[in-house]
């Protein structure tokens, strides 16, 4: 029978796409590379995601899971004529366990919305990623998205107990559960962040925190970025570890005063914004602290706040940075690189470096607190060629590597980097993940191409292609 | 080596033909590269404080002996960061970590004796896990020589990190059959400054566990709670039979206001010393009967099997009463009926042998099976272990 047909027979001919204009907008997550699917199906059960990738494998046809699609990895774009199988219709939050301080989910619950559930029940799924209005928790849990508060928390791996999975063969089977420490080998932390490329997550058990009775966000402006990464780096090395810091550069903040009227002063080259959470007591004594160790390195324009809309109005530089940013070019490269925290003004400097050598504007906004960089790249893709921008963001990642850092803090390697696990992987370590990936996914159906080099599944993508010749070039 | 120094690498009653003391990351690889060739097994040996955790090998020829891989290797106070080799024990670690006020926030039995690397594999806790959770949260890289004696590294030395498959974390729980871990970059935490540790003491045990459950439900951030009840109760100097205990951390104005929170809530007033922490941590990996039951939410709470260390909250509980087989098998159904699990850590090994170690596994037997084939095709590693 043919793929379609029986894929229709599963879910309902409405819930399976084929035609190119439908298909048109699953050639592209949040990043820059394309490539279309075959055909897209959206099951709204775990028996029919196991159906469907039970008819997907009887057909030869490899299958690439999808949520919302605000990925940067491109993880979700379909290669070698696969399917999509969006999570769309797997939406439901199943069970809120108040007293265990765990939820069942559906793969396709926004996280903001598993967040407006929760917060009656004064409790919160801690991962927020910038996406969060629109990012589901199947691709939090396939990307081990981060976020700000990642900081205090740690990413998803930190808050999945267990998921039900469809596996490449069409078994749904359970890898954790309920309570942790099950018997056995846990593949939980392996599930999460891999990308799609082990099986199909059809529910997960998340972790689950109780509100912090206090929150307190203080910001501080400085001469330049170096003297802020100096304080960031003086309130971890002081014993402070907030829930959330995060810098801002001077670019940003023009953007900002440009696009919004945000009148942050001119003469600031940088701005710190860190929040605590816990007991308020504890809270203001780290601010006190905070405010001293950011003083000490020049800080002007220090704002704090406690009330829920004082803090919104200091978050409002942080979220509308990117829009702000979009004023300047049309378009973006937002890169995404991890070093060791006390390397941040070294590689700052230098990653600045390679901008003005390309000419390109960089803003920098990002994760200081746990050395997680995000430099963003601006041009105007109709005028300017991506493969400079490419270029220009290799060498940005070559820096990072050289600094003992690593490929990608939360978004993931997808088809955006893998030709570049070689810059910090050696065969051996790389073919050890080879050795996990095969215990799942022996034949390599799902999501083939993404995070391990070396594969055929995606080369035909013009930008994986100046990639890989740039990551073999600049291999040192 | 001796029969009788063999002897005290002893498995199960099993004792080693041979013993290997490594030194080097090159020994370890060497070691499990011959037994592959002569495709004799091996368990790898840390400080020995969890080593009979898991069934009984099918197999064991020679104990890999990974003390010797000793010592720090780079600290980074500045990142909150280590690199040490993973035959440090913890109480080095600790010691190495606390003159710049941070620690590993990991608390296992007999810190003294437990190595980085065993406390990683076999996924130990204690105490610490109510705030800190898993110790794999904690690790952020490893060097780990699988079981074909191929020399790996995963993860690296950065606190974020998704560049590729998480398998640092996944080497945690594996109790040394996937690969040996020969050093780890671990995630620190600066210590409190200030900590205190609280009891409340009960005569029975119902209303011990009610107690600890309505400073759960508090929702005050607390560093630590746990129930003993019999012996370790006694072991830490407890007049009743049932002691609850909390431990408040953070700056001295927030423990303050949590002391007096607690005090006007619930009779948890007297100060007693910290290292009751460690006699809870050490009760389970020093008595003869050892089941930890997990089962959500709480019920494990409420099953009367003498003496136990309970960690509300958590809701794992450490049974240390001799139970016969009957009564464990009871007692492992009702935890699974309810997506639970009951491991026989510790037990005589003919009552373990009855009632197997684990239990259900939760994760696919053909998975397993082909994470064990990949890593260790020759089946080197403490074969039969771990389901």
């Amino acid at each position: 029978m043919d793929l379609l047909v029986r894929l229709a027979s599963i879910c309902g001919r409405e819930n399976v796409l084929s035609d190119p204009e439908d298909l048109l907008v699953f050639e592209y997550d949040a990043g820059f590379d394309r490539s279309a699917p075959s055909a897209v199906v959206v099951p709204a059960t775990a028996d029919e995601v196991s159906a469907v990738v039970r008819a997907a494998r009887d057909a030869g046809v490899p299958i690439v899971p999808r949520g919302a699609g605000t990925g940067l990895a491109g993880g979700t774009v379909a290669c070698g004529g696969a399917i999509v199988v969006s999570t769309s219709r797997l939406r439901n939050i199943l069970e809120i366990d108040t007293v265990g301080r765990s939820a069942l989910v559906e793969p396709g619950v926004v996280n903001a919305d598993l967040g407006a559930a929760l917060r009656p029940h004064g409790l919160f799924f801690a991962p927020d990623p910038s996406s969060q209005r629109a990012s589901t928790i199947g691709g939090n849990i396939g990307n081990n998205a981060g976020g700000p508060h990642a900081l205090r928390y740690g990413s998803v791996v930190d808050h999945v107990l267990g998921v039900e999975m469809v596996l490449p063969d069409g078994t749904i089977a359970a890898f954790g559960g309920r309570a942790p420490d099950l018997p056995g080998y846990d593949l939980v932390p392996l599930i999460v962040g891999s990308e799609g490329t082990l099986g199909i997550v059809t529910k997960a058990w998340l972790r689950l925190l109780p509100l912090p009775e206090h929150v307190h966000t203080f910001l501080a402006l400085f001469p330049d970025v170096g003297t802020g990464a100096r304080a960031a780096s003086a309130i971890i090395g002081g014993g402070i570890v907030p829930a959330a810091m995060e810098m801002l550069d001077r670019t940003t903040m023009r953007a900002l005063n440009a696009a919004f009227d945000a009148h942050l002063p001119e003469e600031a080259g940088s701005l710190l914004l860190v929040e605590v959470e816990g007991l308020v007591e504890e809270c203001r004594d780290q601010v006190t602290r905070i405010e001293t160790l950011c003083r000490a390195e020049g800080a002007f324009g220090i704002r704090t706040a406690t009330t829920a809309e004082e803090r919104d109005a200091l978050w409002k530089a942080r979220k509308l940075g990117y829009p702000a940013l979009a004023r300047i070019k049309p378009n973006n490269y937002l890169n995404d690189a991890v070093v060791p925290r006390t390397k941040l003004p070294e590689v700052l400097g230098r990653v600045n470096g390679i901008a003005d050598r390309y000419g390109y504007t960089i803003a920098n906004m990002f994760h200081i607190g746990d050395g997680n960089l995000h430099p963003v790249l601006l041009f105007d893709a109709r005028t300017e060629p991506i493969e400079r921008v490419l270029r220009a963001a290799a060498e940005i990642l070559r820096v990072a590597v050289d600094a003992g850092g690593m490929l990608s803090g939360e978004h993931g390697i997808g088809v955006e980097k893998e030709d570049f696990m070689t810059w910090v992987f050696a065969p051996e370590d790389l073919d050890a993940m080879r050795r996990a990936r095969g215990a799942l996914d022996p034949d390599g159906v799902m999501n083939p191409g993404k995070v391990l080099p070396g594969q055929k599944a995606c080369g035909d993508i013009p930008t994986s292609r100046i990639k890989r010749g740039l990551a073999e070039g600049m291999w040192v | 080596m001796g029969l009788n120094e063999l002897g005290a690498f002893a498995v199960d009653g099993r004792v080693p033909a041979e013993h290997v003391d490594a030194r080097r990351e090159e020994d370890v690889v060497e070691a499990i590269r011959d037994a592959n060739a002569r495709r004799v097994a091996l368990v790898l040996w840390g400080g020995g404080t969890r080593i009979g955790i898991g069934d009984a090998p099918a197999r064991y020829d020679v104990a890999l002996d990974l003390r010797g891989l000793r010592g720090v290797v780079d600290h980074q106070p500045g990142d909150l960061t280590v690199t040490v080799r993973a035959g440090t024990t913890l109480a080095e670690l600790s010691a190495a970590l606390a003159a710049h006020r941070q620690w590993w926030p990991v608390e296992a039995a007999h810190p003294e004796r437990a190595t980085v690397g065993g406390t990683i594999a076999s996924a130990a806790d204690g105490p610490s896990r109510y705030r800190y959770l898993h110790v794999r949260d904690h690790v952020i890289g490893v060097h780990a020589v699988l079981g074909d004696g191929t020399l790996t590294r995963a993860g690296g030395r950065v606190v974020k990190n998704v560049t590729g498959y998480d398998l640092s974390r996944l080497y945690s729980g594996t109790f040394g059959t996937l690969c040996a871990i020969v050093e780890a970059t671990l995630k620190l935490t600066p210590l409190p400054e200030r900590s205190e540790t609280l009891i409340a003491e009960s005569g029975d045990r119902a209303s011990a566990v009610r107690l600890a459950r309505d400073l759960v439900r508090l929702r005050l951030p607390l560093d630590a709670l746990a129930v003993a009840s019999g012996s370790p109760a006694r072991a830490l100097g407890s007049s009743a039979a049932h002691a609850v205990l909390v431990r408040l951390a953070g700056n001295a104005a927030a423990v303050e206001r949590l002391r007096r929170e607690l005090a006007s809530r619930a009779p948890v007033t007297r100060e007693v010393d910290a290292t009751v922490w460690q006699v809870l941590a050490d009760a389970p990996a020093d008595a003869d009967v050892s089941l930890r039951a997990t089962w959500p939410p709480a019920l494990a709470m409420d099953v009367d099997a003498g003496d136990a260390v309970l960690y509300v909250g958590l809701e794992t509980a450490h049974l240390l009463a001799p139970l016969d087989a009957r009564r464990i098998a009871e007692l492992r159904a009702g935890a699974e009926r309810r997506e639970g699990a009951l491991v026989v850590e510790r037990a005589p090994s003919e009552l373990r042998r009855s009632v197997g170690t684990w239990g259900t596994p939760r994760v696919p037997a053909a998975v397993a099976q082909r994470l064990r084939d990949a890593f260790d095709p020759n089946g080197v590693l403490a074969p039969g272990r771990v389901p």
